[in-house]
């Protein structure tokens, strides 16, 4: 074998054009095949992203009739039993972070304004404190700052400012009624205007603090949901029964809802891309194999001679083959490494710098979410599996041939051309 | 000898090369058309969902309508339409007319209510525009003299429609007052945007301006323009002729310049246009790749016809011949490989439903790819040109090297 | 000086908050009652006119028709908390529930909120008597109300209760905060057997400046006898 392993090795250095010309084929097409699916990946995860970020996180706790109604926005069915929850919680060390939502009239009046305005909103009121380890919102405030603890201080989409020509500093009114159904009026001062990449937040949510939700609204310590992040790559159906055994029993009116529950009709726009995404890498894939076996069949056709000419001096057939195909297989790791280094290198090389596709992204009513940066997605199994084909195809395709030629004649071999 | 008969020759006694290399270009060639016309699909399914339900080409509205657009003014309404419309329909430039109310409508039902979007149209006309009959699922078109309704599947699904039942809406009037309606369902409509079948309701268009109390006007009329006139041309047409027409508070907008619509169509050109320029590298390398084997691998045979007299301009010619030759051959049977796929498959389109996770889908993510002319002439020119260029180079290097290295080479 | 300031306390004495309220109260609810009246909103689009005959059952029936040609056999039935509309074209009646009764009636400064709830002041607000004070030149008891349960809308009013008539003059509604949500001013009021109403409302929302209401009654008529089954929902439906 060893004798084998140096002949193969041999080879190949010494037909160096040959093997290189080979190797190119195959490690551009496994770079083009990686990159191209991480591209995909990426507008797939970016959507999700931007639902997971900014609207649904990981998984929700919700009372299980506000569930039912949630679109509903109302402060009838909240979790009444916040404080407990959260040290059940904090205990396991999740990461969480508590919020009420409400809807309210956003009233606005001639100076500092153009005119008066008013207009619905979806009011979020946020933990400053540990909203950000569930949500994104403090990175996207593009004007003034984030919230702080108990002000009476309000972030603004950047849609919704630029609807109501509204500025960091000035005042607006929220009208919306407390826990128990009692009007109320809220003051507040614009602190900042946030632009995040979800384009429907963008448009329709203002963010408050929490606590002084709590008191406006006279909540006595309820909130309407608690927000859980799970980490990127877990299982999420998995980390959600856990967490649902876990409060369950404590908590028979609490449920916990994974992203995929909140948002379904995303998962049906998801799947419907995904048809196209899965097309497109199918016929990259095409290419990218036809381009290897041509190649290697080109590159063993050329030495049907050589190997007549070893079946003349006696060498076993068995052990010719078997040169044959380690070259074949020398040839595709040294491709395959190439390839995914190469695809590696672009992806990574594009997953910091994203590819910048700016003024587009005002104003999407029909479901998608995403902004104007689009950034590959680093897709490990897909790189893993492309280095261990390129080695098969190649192997694979060097197979017929070798056989074919073993088969011949040896004189006819030798007279190959 | 003439040049091209030596090549004509060569390729043929060579079948074996011959065919390796004219297929991988058949087959690159092959992959082009179809991933074109795949995009070229996906970009018309895009527009087309664009134009039919939401935009049109051109989109004519009370200039009032859109300042104050979430309040859904109705009282900003284009009057006296049907007058309108006929003189509208005579320009030269106007394909097709989509006249059209929008309500949100409210439905209360088990203690819960749902927002839906009503929206009032010309059966007939829109049996053109929006392709009705297509999107049917169940049951059948409304009667336009009866109150009777058309429900998306979405919202059928919800409040657990079928046709013949019935459902009552709520909305504020043109002149702000109140009303409800109800309509039988008369039929379950599946439009490819998901998120339209959840609140649409399809209604004739006098049924609305009843429900809504505002007879003889509307809220807006969808164009299609005709295709010698783009939709900026129709739109500033439309504009002049309100102008003319003395309908000053009418607005003509091209659905590229509608805030928010066209942009998504942009992103999708964008995303795209990236993988075209991924494929046409991939292609080339392959194209590029297999020629230069082809020439590398004759070395000896270019050393013989050197020793023999021929000299190094009219080797690099015959090369070129033979990849010229075989590289036409490739293409076109590539091309027309990838057409006779296409064809078929824009008919059937291509389902991906089985390798869906098994999540229940209402819509199959189908898409039919489209085939464009252009397509499959630039792939045609493209193969023959890379890969006869290709041969250029490695052949005119094998060309100086000496005729006798060239004869010692294995 | 001081006799003045004990006369002026002897009078304030003579009568208690919770007496002002439960007077006003019975003036403005009849044993049975119908009225023609017409309301007319105005908002920032402009100005719309509507007319009606109310018939109403104490305090927690009532059913309204509307008669101008916009509405025409429109209705709106009230029984207790429960609020039900019949439209014409529509072949059921709709129900509004929860959150839906804060809706405005007609685009009106009046939500479906405000045509429920008791008249039963005292159970809900704890009513402070703050003094007299004049409101368009008559005399009014100035009442604060607080409220005390949690099932209204409003957590602070004012009322400006006339001294002789007993009939809100004005009313000044507050959010939580102590923001002036709604101001109601009676323009005219009238009497009718021994009762006082008012005849001509203006409700105005403070928050949005084009914003007001005006009810005004045509013609009332009290305790008279009604149809049997006039407050149902079979009855809405005809």
């Amino acid at each position: 074998m060893k004798f084998l392993l140096s002949l193969a090795w041999k080879n190949l250095s010494r037909y160096r054009r040959r093997t290189i010309i080979t190797a190119c084929a195959l490690a551009v097409g496994l770079t083009l095949f990686i990159f191209t699916d991480a591209l995909l990946k990426g507008m797939e995860k970016e959507s999700e992203r931007n639902l997971i970020w900014y609207e649904t996180s990981s998984a929700k706790i919700l009372n299980r009739e506000y569930f039912n109604d949630r679109k509903l926005l109302t402060l009838t069915d909240p979790i009444n039993e916040y404080q407990a929850l959260h040290n059940v919680l904090r205990e396991e060390s999740a990461d969480f972070t508590p919020r009420i939502v409400f809807s309210a009239e956003l009233l606005v009046y001639e100076d500092p304004y153009p005119g008066d305005g008013s207009l619905m909103v979806k009011a979020a009121a946020v933990s400053p404190e540990s909203d950000d380890s569930v949500y994104r919102f403090q990175e996207t405030v593009t004007e003034g700052r984030y919230l702080e603890k108990g002000e009476d201080g309000i972030l603004l989409g950047s849609w919704l400012a630029e609807d109501l020509h509204a500025e960091v500093g000035y005042p607006v009114t929220l009208v919306t009624r407390t826990k128990s159904g009692y009007y109320q009026t809220i003051d507040m001062e614009i602190v900042g205007i946030y632009t995040c990449p979800n384009p429907y937040v963008n448009r329709s949510t203002v963010f408050l603090p929490i606590s002084s939700a709590m008191e406006y609204l006279e909540m006595d310590g309820s909130v309407t949901e608690v927000g859980v992040k799970f980490p990127m790559t877990a299982d999420i159906d998995k980390e959600a029964e856990d967490l649902r055994t876990l409060i369950n029993d404590i908590f028979p009116d609490l449920e916990v809802y994974t992203w995929k529950e909140l948002a379904p009709d995303y998962i049906q726009l998801a799947a419907g891309k995904q048809a196209g995404s899965k097309t497109i890498l199918l016929l990259v894939l095409i290419i990218a194999v036809v381009g290897i076996s041509n190649t290697m069949l080109m590159a063993i056709y050329e030495r049907v001679r050589e190997l007549g000419m070893m079946r003349a001096l006696g060498m076993d057939d068995r052990k010719i083959r078997r040169t044959f195909l380690l070259e074949a297989a020398g040839i595709g790791f040294i491709g395959s490494l190439l390839g995914i280094a190469l695809g590696s290198l672009i992806t990574w090389y594009f997953v910091n710098n994203g590819i910048d596709m700016t003024a587009f992204t005002r104003n999407m009513d029909i479901g998608y979410r995403t902004s104007g940066i689009m950034r590959p997605a680093w897709n490990f199994s897909t790189i893993i599996i492309s280095f261990i084909a390129g080695i098969l195809i190649s192997v694979g395709v060097a197979f017929v041939p070798t056989r074919r030629a073993m088969k011949m004649e040896i004189a006819e071999c030798l007279r190959h051309q | 000898m003439k040049l091209w008969k030596m090549a004509a020759r060569n390729i043929g006694r060579n079948r074996r090369r011959s065919i390796l290399s004219g297929s991988a270009i058949a087959i690159a060639a092959m992959v082009f058309v179809i991933m074109f016309s795949v995009v070229e699909g996906l970009k018309i399914d895009l527009t087309d969902n664009l134009t039919k339900y939401f935009t049109g080409q051109v989109r004519i509205r009370n200039s009032q309508y859109d300042e104050n657009e979430e309040l859904n003014p109705l009282f900003y309404n284009i009057s006296d339409f049907s007058n309108l419309l006929e003189k509208i329909e005579a320009l030269p430039e106007i394909d097709r007319t989509s006249p059209r109310i929008q309500v949100p409508g409210v439905i209360f039902k088990n203690d819960t209510n749902y927002t839906t979007l009503c929206m009032g149209v010309d059966f007939t006309r829109e049996n053109d525009f929006m392709d009705i009959d297509s999107i049917l699922i169940s049951g059948a078109l409304p009667d336009e003299q009866e109150k009777q309704a058309l429900a998306g599947s979405g919202l059928a699904e919800q409040l657990d429609l079928e046709p013949g039942d019935k459902i009552t809406l709520m909305s504020k009037t043109m002149n702000r007052g109140t009303n409800a309606y109800t309509f039988t369902v008369t039929g379950i409509i599946q439009t490819p945007v998901h998120g339209l079948n959840t609140k649409l309701i399809l209604a004739p268009l006098e049924q609305v301006q009843k429900f809504v109390k505002m007879p003889g006007g509307i809220t807006e009329i969808l164009i299609i323009s005709s295709k010698d006139s783009s939709p900026e041309n129709t739109a500033g047409i439309l504009s002049s002729f309100f102008s003319s027409s003395n309908r000053p508070e009418l607005t003509a907008v091209p659905w590229n310049e509608i805030e928010g619509s066209y942009s998504i169509v942009e992103i999708a050109n964008s995303v795209y246009s990236i993988i075209a320029v991924i494929f046409f590298i991939l292609g080339s390398t392959v194209i590029v790749n297999t020629t230069m084997m082809v020439v590398y691998e004759r070395i000896r045979e270019i050393g013989t016809i050197s020793a023999l007299g021929m000299y190094g301009g009219e080797i690099v010619r015959l090369f070129f011949l033979e990849a010229f030759f075989i590289a036409l051959l490739g293409s076109l049977a590539g091309i027309l490989l990838g057409i006779g796929i296409t064809i078929p498959l824009s008919h059937f389109g291509i389902d991906f439903s089985r390798a869906m996770e098994g999540f229940t889908l209402e819509v199959s993510p189908v898409f039919y790819p489209a085939l464009d002319l252009r397509s499959p002439l630039t792939t045609f020119f493209y193969a023959i040109g890379v890969s006869s260029i290709a041969s250029l180079f490695p052949s005119w290097r094998s060309a100086r090297i000496q005729p006798v290295e060239a004869l010692r080479t294995v | 000086m001081i006799a003045l300031i004990f006369t002026a306390c002897a009078a304030l004495h003579a009568i208690t908050a919770d007496e002002i309220i439960e007077k006003l109260e019975r003036n403005l609810v009849h044993s049975t009652a119908r009225i023609e009246g017409e309301m007319t909103v105005q908002d920032r689009f402009g100005e719309k006119r509507t007319t009606f005959i109310s018939f109403a059952e104490g305090e927690s029936k009532t059913l309204i028709e509307f008669t101008s040609p916009e509405e025409e056999g429109q209705k709106i039935l009230r029984i207790d908390d429960d609020i039900y509309l019949f439209f014409p074209d529509a072949e059921e009646l709709i129900r509004m529930q929860g959150s839906a009764l804060r809706q405005s009636v007609l685009g009106s400064d009046m939500s479906y909120e405000d045509l429920t709830g008791g008249r039963e002041m005292k159970d809900s607000y704890n009513i402070v008597l703050e003094g007299i004070e004049t409101v368009d030149g008559k005399e009014c008891y100035k009442c604060v109300l607080t409220a005390v349960k949690r099932n209204v809308p409003y957590p602070k009013q004012i009322m400006w209760v006339d001294k002789d008539l007993f009939m809100y003059r004005k009313v000044e509604q507050y959010s939580l905060s102590g923001r002036l949500l709604k101001e109601v001013s009676v323009l005219e009021m009238k009497r009718i057997n021994s009762k006082v109403f008012p005849s001509r409302t203006l409700i105005k929302d403070a928050m949005k400046k084009k914003s007001q209401t005006v009810f005004s009654v045509e013609a009332i008529q009290v305790d008279i006898s009604l149809p049997e089954d006039i407050f149902s929902l079979e009855e809405l439906t005809w």
